[in-house]
């Protein structure tokens, strides 16, 4: 088939298998590697993108379910060679380890801010409950969300 | 090989499963099927995705009913003013599910399809006496939710029979409450749960319990007592219940427990409730 839909704001033609995963049409075929994939059966959070501005896991979609959509994947968030704030406080609090997760915990903490821009320590946690960490222990994963939370607001 | 059709209509899809191959899917948000798929356990076959189907869609308010489309998501329920206001039970069933990514693209009739006991829009549907519509592009029917739940896995669905919608009556003033119990807070699949619908102290009145049987069951006893005695029958209510459910035990818990925390979790929700609305 042939996909027509946005990818970081640009628009996407192309022939692609209408059954393979979004995940892997995302990968193989737009060569955006920094969605990434943990479990492919959307208990890790590793692979979230935004699909009309909503996170979902891009492991439990097929591609034909994306036509004419707007997505935007972890390269996306960036904007004129400047990181989002989130990308910043994950850096500077020290919330990244082997760092497998980070994509998709950053797409998550992006779409939390972006519906609470205040949020409390127990929403930032409801709002990723869907991406597991194996290495940080999450807390300095928190704290980053919590500061890129400060810094936006100022 | 999976071949798959994203129709438009109901009309295009109905051709679709008559005209394609065999054995047919239906996927909505994916994130039951894409899972099993993952797993092994789906061969070649024809998908239908329904995501693109208007008709499928939307909650309305409708000669005193709520109607609500088979593929309307789990985020969509806890966002909407009318859920909200006529179905509080359903809010509160439907933001515990998953996580949010899994919220975001689950729908109530893909949780529904399945046949789970465990699926957690279930339990606050039948507190709300909702009805199941069904179609299968010649005949509509709409099923009582009760019957449309046969055993585990099980459900009236009959091959190429799809749900359509979910319809229950609005009932001013209703009030809610659902909690359940799991390994953890996200992701985790309930081990029992319990939901309450009530008007008034109890004008209306419809408990519901899932995980604790082969199909979601209501416990006629407890409301019994309580719609007699008010909150004063609670003690009695939560002792009764604890007989009206049938579990079993599984990888995920013991029949034991699960009857116990029955008792423990209809307390609960019953105290939270009384205490007023939760927002
Ligand atoms: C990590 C994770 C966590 C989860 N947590 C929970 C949880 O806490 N509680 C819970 O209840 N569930 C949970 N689930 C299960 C699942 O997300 C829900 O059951 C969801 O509502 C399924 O809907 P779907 O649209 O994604 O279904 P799909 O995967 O699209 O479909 C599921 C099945 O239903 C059929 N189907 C779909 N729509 C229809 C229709 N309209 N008519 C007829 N058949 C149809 C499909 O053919 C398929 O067999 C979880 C799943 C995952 C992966
Ligand atoms: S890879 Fe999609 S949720 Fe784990
Ligand atoms: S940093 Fe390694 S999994 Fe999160």
């Amino acid at each position: 088939m042939k996909l027509c839909c946005k990818v970081n704001g640009e628009k996407v033609e192309r022939e692609v298998d209408p059954a393979a995963r979004l995940l892997d049409t995302l990968r193989e075929e737009l060569r955006l590697t920094g969605t990434k994939e943990g479990c492919g059966k959307g208990e890790c959070g590793a692979c979230t993108i935004f699909v009309n501005g909503k996170p979902v896991d891009s492991c439990l979609m097929l591609t034909i379910q994306a036509q004419g959509a707007e997505i935007v994947t972890i390269e996306g968030l960036a904007r004129d060679g400047k990181l989002d704030a989130v990308q910043e406080c994950f850096i500077s609090e020290g919330g990244v380890q082997c760092g497998f997760c980070i994509p998709g915990m950053i797409m998550a903490a992006r779409a939390l801010l972006n519906e609470h821009p205040e949020p409390t320590l127990e929403q930032i946690q409801y709002g990723l409950g869907g991406n597991l960490c194996r290495c940080t222990g999450y807390a300095k994963i928190f704290q980053a969300v919590l500061k890129a939370a400060q810094l936006e607001r100022v | 090989m999976i071949t798959v059709f994203r129709p438009e209509t109901p009309g295009e899809l109905f051709e679709l499963v008559k005209s394609q191959p065999a054995p047919h899917y239906f996927l909505a948000g994916g994130t039951d099927l894409l899972v099993q798929h993952k797993d092994g356990a789906i061969g070649p076959s024809t998908w239908f995705d329904l995501t693109a189907i208007s008709e499928l869609t939307g909650i309305r308010q409708e000669d005193g009913k709520i109607v609500l489309g088979a593929t309307t998501t789990h985020d969509e329920l806890v966002r909407s003013p009318l859920i909200q206001r006529y179905a509080p039970v359903l809010v509160q069933g439907a933001e515990v599910i998953g996580g949010p990514q899994i919220r975001n693209r689950g729908t109530v009739g893909g949780n529904l399809a399945n046949g789970s006991p465990a699926a957690d829009t279930a339990p606050p549907l039948y507190t709300l006496e909702a009805e199941v519509g069904l179609s299968n592009g010649q005949r509509t029917r709409w099923l009582p939710i009760a019957d449309f739940f046969l055993h585990v896995r099980k459900t009236a669905l009959e091959p190429g029979e799809l749900i359509t919608a979910l319809r229950f009556p609005a009932r001013e003033g209703i009030q809610g409450g659902f909690m359940r119990l799991g390994q953890r807070r996200s992701q985790a699949i309930s081990k029992v749960s319990v939901a309450v619908s009530a008007v008034g102290r109890f004008d209306y009145l419809a408990i519901a319990c899932g995980s604790v049987a082969p199909t979601v069951v209501r416990a006629p006893q407890a409301e019994a007592i309580l719609r007699e005695q008010g909150m004063a029958g609670l003690e009695e209510a939560c002792r009764l219940i604890r007989d009206e459910v049938k579990p079993i035990s599984d990888v995920r818990s013991t029949a034991d427990y699960r009857r116990a925390t029955t008792g423990v979790l209809l307390r609960r929700v019953l105290e939270q409730l009384d205490s007023g609305p939760r927002r």
